[in-house]
């Protein structure tokens, strides 16, 4: 909105991130806080999706975003500005993984006989006609949060970027250099192993209701 | 008209969810629903899940994170923030 005889106003939040990158390019520093207050829940969203752990998260945020703002006089755009910031946030993520962990040793076809066996369809119950309230109980966000961690990272970083984030199923094929199927393949394996974690325990919670 | 069984249902449970099916396939898919109750058992928990999934994860980051990472950067960064 701009009124007569004033000079227009623009907000730095009504900017697209990539004219932002080209004030950035001119010299402009205030930028970045534009950039932190866009981005900084997000991509700690999705390195806690992948470590469950806010202390690690945290530091993946803070490497993710000084790599980000060292680099960023030389991104030239031919991706766009969030695709970029994803990237670096799952490869610093996957860098923090292997810096705990080791090595891992399951391989993904293992895995994916492991989900498949633990998902095999249950019989019907109707737990999931319950109110939310009841169902968002402190044990339930336990069990589901237990489940996520048991996830294998290949998979936790699909759910966190499809179902938590709510990235298209393209999108996150290409930030993970995966084809739309193998995506939708890894979401739904995932989907079914957490639903099976619910449903036993909300089997065993209504028992003899 | 074509009907499917419990199988194919399973194999685009996730393309009806996520709205990815052609009308034609849509409405095979709801036309099964309506006659197998363990079919609609399972997409309707499989629903729930994503649901309640994405409530538990909408994570607030630690208070005073943007801080910290504000500092972080402006030890970290050679121009001045
Ligand atoms: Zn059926």
């Amino acid at each position: 909105m701009s009124h007569l005889g004033n000079e227009p106003k623009t907000e730095m939040s009504d900017l697209s991130d990539q004219e932002l990158v080209a004030l950035f390019h001119q010299g402009n520093q205030e930028v970045i806080d534009q950039f932190l207050q866009r981005y900084q829940t997000r991509v700690y969203r999705l390195a806690f999706g992948i470590l469950r752990n806010p202390q690690d998260a945290e530091e993946v945020i803070q490497e993710v975003f000084l790599r980000i703002f060292r680099k960023l006089h030389t991104f030239k755009g031919e991706s766009s500005f969030s695709s970029w910031l994803y990237r670096v946030a799952i490869n610093t993520t996957f860098m923090k993984i292997r810096e705990k962990k080791g090595t891992e040793v399951m391989s993904l076809e293992e895995v994916e006989r492991l989900l498949d066996q633990e998902s095999a369809k249950a019989g019907a119950t109707d737990w999931a006609r319950r109110p939310d309230d009841e169902l968002l109980s402190e044990e339930a966000i336990g069990v589901i949060t237990d489940a996520m961690e048991k996830l294998p990272d290949e998979f936790k970083i699909v759910v966190t970027l499809r179902d938590i984030d709510g990235l298209s199923t393209e999108e996150v094929g290409k930030l993970l250099e995966l084809s739309p199927a193998a995506v939708k393949s890894r979401l739904h394996r995932a989907r079914l192993f957490l639903r099976k974690r619910l449903e036993e325990f909300y089997r065993q919670l209504y028992e003899g209701e | 008209m074509a009907e499917i069984g419990c199988d194919q249902f399973s194999n685009c449970l996730i393309d009806f969810v996520d709205g990815d099916l052609d009308q034609v396939q849509h409405a095979l898919v709801k036309d099964h629903l309506e006659k197998c109750p363990l079919c609609e058992a399972l997409m309707e928990s499989y629903v729930k899940t994503i649901f309640i999934l994405q409530k538990v994860n909408q994570v607030a980051p630690p208070k005073d994170m943007a801080i910290r990472l504000r500092q972080y950067l402006q030890s970290k960064l050679p121009s001045s923030l």
